[in-house]
């Protein structure tokens, strides 16, 4: 099939078989795609990318689903103010992910930092309603009952990032080279300067 | 693409009846939701045999859910962090964060409510949490007519965890129970992972309520993510005879009990490991209810 998407801001028009997972696609498109996904689908975190914003793994992302979507590999992401963030975050705290899970966990923190946005983003501006129909119920931000308490921490003041949510959002990675608190310190720091900035800005 | 692989064809439908007509005409093509299932499969790609593709994300009354006073339905479609969204405001923290164990997020805004339910040889915890709450699903058959019915989540699957409507019907709503003033409880917990460790993993689900210093209406649901999924009204009614407070002696016979039936059960498929962690969760659960009914 034909598909059209944007890979780190470059538009692409491809031929692929419509069944071919994200991850070769990339592997065989991008030369530079250093990701090294050796789990076969198993799930092992390495070949994290971005589709429209949002973290997903390659590996389980078909051709068909990916037309007319925005990809950013770890490669494009590098590239962005975001990622200085984080690997700032990375040098103040004096550890950082091996380099076999560096991308993948990079790019975790940084889904991490969205949605704790989101989160506080929906908390401010209210209840966000949806164009649901009858009989429909209000279609909200995604979030979960950790987010809710991070948001309500953030707000309230004391803002840190909760344990639970970074363990769980990081499950999707196996490697274990880098200890929670660390990482707890890492996206704080990160979402700090995160907010610095944007406060600067506005 | 490799010399002797074709592209597969991929069906967009737009309703329910043009992806059952789809699929009525085209047998051997498969339903496509989330597709984390699908693609974690070993062999998934490149396979000579691939099948036609169903994709149902653009049937819109399948990302739909609806809240009614005694019931949450959700399409097929919901994704399960969609499904946890509503349910922050409407479910009980345990079935909440027996929800949220699922995984990740990376993996909850993939995974949709209906594909983690018609997974064919290997079930996810969702699958054991709503047959604990007696929800129902609705499928409709892969008929001419497209008839539709609504089964228990339960009657989905056979002893070993084997999806019975496979090629035969496509599950369209799933309705959760959600009536507060009952006064059920639920318990859930899931240890390791059943998506990255199968062969250990084991999924454990309890819905029960206190009536007159005894355990009454126990649901008690087991899987183990490749070779069983377990529940039985005779071991419910056992349940049911315990009366508070439970002595070490009762619950070790229970313990037993579970043991021989899941040993009967699974015969040589499961993991020895499996079968005594679900052993030990049942102690572990009920020694949780006898002292939080002590405690009052």
């Amino acid at each position: 099939m034909r598909l059209n998407c944007n890979i780190n801001g470059s538009q692409y028009s491809l031929v692929v078989s419509s069944d071919k997972p994200l991850s070769q696609i990339l592997r065989e498109q991008i030369i530079t795609f250093a990701e090294n996904s050796q789990c076969l689908g198993a799930s092992c975190g390495n070949c994290m990318v971005l589709i429209n914003g949002n973290a997903a793994l390659s590996c389980l992302v078909p051709a068909f689903k990916i037309n007319g979507a925005s990809i950013l590999t770890f490669e494009g992401f590098q590239k962005t103010r975001f990622c200085h963030d984080i690997e700032r975050a990375y040098a103040e705290v004096g550890n950082q992910p091996c380099p076999q899970c560096y991308p993948s966990k990079t790019i975790i923190i940084e889904s991490i930092l969205n949605k704790v946005d989101k989160e506080n983003q929906n908390r401010f501006s209210g209840f966000r309603i949806g164009s649901g129909g009858h009989g429909e119920l209000p279609q909200v931000q995604q979030n979960d009952s950790a987010a809710n308490e991070q948001a309500a921490r953030s707000r309230s003041g004391t803002g840190t990032i909760s344990p639970e949510l970074i363990a769980r959002e990081m499950s999707m990675s196996n490697c274990q080279c880098i200890e929670v608190s660390d990482l707890e310190k890492i996206i704080n720091l990160a979402y700090r300067y995160r907010s610095r900035r944007r406060a600067r800005r506005s | 693409m490799p010399e002797g692989l074709r592209s597969p064809t991929v069906f967009t439908p737009k309703t329910v009846s043009e992806a059952v007509a789809n699929k009525y005409r085209n047998l051997s093509a498969i339903f496509w939701a989330g597709g984390t299932y699908i693609m974690s499969r070993p062999n998934f790609y490149p396979n000579p045999n691939q099948r036609d593709i169903i994709s149902l994300a653009g049937i819109q009354d399948l990302s739909r859910i609806y809240h009614a006073d005694r019931y949450l339905e959700a399409g097929a479609m919901v994704t399960i962090q969609q499904l946890l969204t509503m349910g922050s405001f409407i479910f009980s923290k345990e079935l909440n964060n027996a929800i949220s164990s699922i995984g990740s997020s990376v993996i909850r805004n993939q995974a949709t409510v209906g594909g983690s339910l018609c997974t064919g040889d290997m079930r996810f915890s969702m699958s054991c949490i709503l047959a604990t709450l007696n929800a129902q699903v609705e499928l409709r058959m892969v008929t001419k007519s497209a008839s539709a019915k609504w089964v228990p989540v339960s009657k989905l699957y056979d002893r070993k965890g084997n999806f019975l409507f496979a090629d035969s019907a496509l599950l369209t709503r799933v309705r959760i129970p959600t009536d507060t003033s009952s006064q059920f409880q639920f318990i859930s917990r899931t240890l390791d992972s059943p998506m990255l460790n199968p062969s250990e993993s084991v999924i454990f689900g309890l819905q029960y309520t206190i009536n007159q210093g005894s355990i009454a209406s126990p649901n008690l649901c087991i899987a183990f993510p490749n070779s069983c999924f377990y529940m039985s009204q005779d071991f419910d009614n056992l349940l049911s005879t315990l009366s508070f407070p439970f002595t070490q002696d009762q619950t070790v016979r229970i313990s037993k009990r579970l043991v021989s039936d899941l040993t009967l059960s699974v015969r040589q498929n499961a993991n020895p490991l499996q079968i005594e962690r679900a052993a030990r969760l049942l102690e572990v659960v009920l020694n949780e209810i006898n002292t939080n009914y002590l405690a009052g």
